[in-house]
């Protein structure tokens, strides 16, 4: 029973993670119709921007985690108006095709400034597992947990409660209506990415304690968050949240009960088995877009 | 007609080109991982490479030729391998090969050197399978994983009389090889089952099901077979899952990045080595590659510095012996023939199937990042 709570309390705070990040792909490909494959990238920029402002810049984590968010909405923001503005019109294949191509830029701009070693990074909340009974829970994996499932709430009142969210869904709903009602698609765009870009960095702040800061990260990570937002849903915010804690706790059982060799295959096998059973996912709408 | 002329005067160019030849260099293909994740290895591997070719050279070179090295990148991955092993023996037509560090990367190049009968020296691999199928062009200055995994296997068992006993290793060639081996000497040696035998990817970054299921084994030991980077997530998730039992692994463990990534979550991690940095205790010719090192680098060697400095050591032994003819076969019966030479990783004497013996080391991470020889 304590092996099976343990290995379910580590399976949800690595799929708040991978939420976090699934979030990202959902906002970009409800508001642009394709999917970003250098969200990934955005968690490894994220893990890279703390790196900086706390172990190199030595500003205590109350500051630095602001401005690590702030330089990953800057950083979000150049690669919008640089590789993914000019493509607004441009079809589909195209503008997939930009966003590997921003991830691989990202992945070797990192890759020569830091090189590939990894970097450690301290421990935010203790590195001491907190016993409660026999069960040994680390502080991170509650706070990456409270944290993931807070970050979810807060982006979901912004969507349904402000101007500038009910515009992001307007946008999202609908490119060209909503150019037609006044609102700035452009403006829309931008935020869209800014807050994605935000929230995968946000995920890779999260990670940097448990792992270490590596150029890598972000395809890993990426890979795990495409995966729980085609579980979810792709279309759905709350349903990617289900799917990537959904493929954390299934990583975590199938390691624990089933074998360790197969762990890092799950999320593909999970991507396989939905695309042919489950084309809408979990929480996805069920009719396909209009092309 | 016109075909005959043409063949004459291609054999002509190639008698000239053969005539030409004598006190040419001698062109050695050097492959590695020189950017991407492990370069630091490759270049490590590179630096060995050069001060032997720099020693030998300065000797006055093999029967009056230089040694030229042509270096070219792998990118630690087994297809760019196998495209700049190609390279290397198609067209800079390279007289032998020393290459490379990632084992997959190894096992995939050395069909090339295979299928054209090229000598080809491993220094840093250590993948048992590499000397076992039956290439005869290979050979390997690394201890095999066969060599270091047992050692560490009858260490724990023989010195730490620990008896229940778990295993993580990286699913690739590098881990699952030397996994098989502990689970084997285990068994025949000593009658013992793993309490645990847990796999991982050699890209993953949570180990944390792995660990839980060792601490549900009670296991009392971990025997983990991957690089210092997965070694530095063990140590670190392990600690903070209070899992306290020895670790314990093999040669690719050795890194300072080990101990400045996990901290001192990693002071007392035992592993099985093949050289150490310490003149004090070093053998002469141990002492004298250490000197040479410092001098020329100016800093201390690691091991993948000496085993690279050795394969380039035994390179030279192969191609004295095929000179001056310097024969492709006469090269490997040279390098294999090599019996109780001093080098920098100890006594070498290499085995008919390519693999180098010698004695193996185990030492451990103290505090501060320092290593001290435990056995």
């Amino acid at each position: 029973m304590n092996f099976f709570l343990q290995q379910l309390i580590q399976g949800i705070s690595m799929g708040a993670l991978y939420g976090l990040i699934a979030i990202g792909y959902v906002l970009i490909y409800n508001a642009w119709g394709v999917l970003n494959f250098a969200q990934g990238d955005m968690v490894m920029i994220g893990a890279f921007a703390i790196l900086i402002a706390h172990v190199y810049m030595g500003l205590p984590l109350l500051i630095a985690f602001p401005i690590a968010i702030i330089m990953c909405c800057i950083i979000g923001f150049l690669v919008e108006i640089s590789a993914f503005r000019p493509l607004i019109d441009a079809n589909n294949t195209r503008r997939l095709i930009a966003t590997i191509g921003v991830g691989i830029f990202l992945r070797n701009l990192v890759r020569v400034i830091f090189g590939a070693d990894p970097y450690p990074f301290p421990s935010i909340f203790g590195n001491t597992a907190v016993n409660i009974g026999e069960l040994k829970i680390i502080p991170q994996n509650i706070w990456n947990t409270v944290i993931g499932f807070g970050l979810v709430i807060l982006l979901s009142i912004f969507l349904k409660q402000t101007h500038i969210g009910k515009s992001m869904r307007a946008t999202a709903q609908d490119r060209e209506a909503a150019r037609l009602m006044g609102i700035n698609v452009k403006k829309n765009m931008s935020i869209t990415f800014i807050i994605s870009s935000a929230l995968g960095g946000f995920a890779g702040m999260l990670i940097c304690p448990v792992f270490f800061v590596i150029p890598t990260l972000g395809t890993l990570m990426g890979n795990k968050g495409f995966a729980g937002a085609l579980l979810g849903g792709i279309t759905s915010n709350p349903g990617s949240m289900i799917g990537g804690i959904s493929l954390g706790i299934l990583e975590s059982f199938g390691a624990g009960y089933f074998s360790s060799s197969v762990q890092a295959g799950i999320a593909y096998a999970v991507l396989f088995l939905v695309l042919i059973f489950l084309p809408a996912g979990l929480l996805g709408k069920k009719e396909s877009r209009k092309v | 007609m016109k075909k005959g002329i043409l063949l004459g005067l291609l054999c002509l160019l190639v008698f000239a080109f053969s005539v030409s030849a004598e006190g040419e260099p001698l062109k050695i293909g050097v492959y590695g991982p020189l950017s991407g994740d492990a370069a630091m290895v490759g270049q490590t591997m590179v630096e060995g490479i050069k001060l032997a070719t720099k020693q030998i050279n300065e000797a006055g070179g093999i029967d009056g030729r230089m040694i030229e090295l042509v270096i070219e990148d792998d990118e630690q991955s087994p297809k760019v391998a196998v495209s700049a092993v190609n390279k290397l023996v198609y067209d800079d037509k390279v007289m032998a090969v020393i290459g490379t560090v990632n084992s997959s990367c190894t096992l995939a190049s050395m069909e090339v050197t295979w299928d054209a009968e090229v000598p080809h020296i491993t220094p840093i691999s250590s993948g048992a399978s590499i000397t076992n199928v039956g290439n005869p062009w290979i050979a390997r200055i690394q201890a095999s994983d066969l060599l270091q995994a047992g050692a560490i296997a009858r260490y724990i068992v023989d010195d730490l009389g620990i008896k229940k006993i778990a295993c993580m290793y990286q699913s690739d060639d590098y881990g699952t090889g030397a996994m098989e081996v502990i689970v084997k000497v285990l068994k025949d040696e000593y009658g013992i089952e793993l309490v645990a035998n847990e796999a991982f990817e050699p890209s993953a970054l949570d180990m944390t099901p792995q660990l839980l299921s060792v601490q549900k084994s009670g296991a009392e030991a971990l025997i983990m077979w991957n690089m210092y980077q997965q070694g530095a997530l063990i140590a670190k998730q392990a600690r903070d899952l209070g899992l306290k039992i020895p670790l314990l692994g093999g040669g690719g463990l050795t890194n300072k990045k080990l101990y400045e990534l996990a901290g001192d979550a990693a002071v007392g991690i035992i592993n099985s080595q093949t050289f150490f940095a310490d003149k004090t205790k070093a053998t002469p010719s141990a002492a004298a590659f250490i000197d040479a090192f410092e001098k020329e680098y100016g800093k201390l060697p690691d091991s993948n510095n000496a085993m690279a400095y050795d394969a380039m050591m035994v390179m030279a032994e192969g191609l004295k012996y095929a000179a001056p003819e310097f024969k492709n076969t006469k090269i490997m019966e040279g390098i294999k023939a090599v019996k109780d030479l001093p080098l920098a990783t100890g006594t070498i004497s290499m085995s008919p199937n390519g693999d180098a013996n010698r004695d193996i080391l185990i030492i451990r991470l103290t505090e501060g990042g320092k290593y001290e020889l435990a056995k």
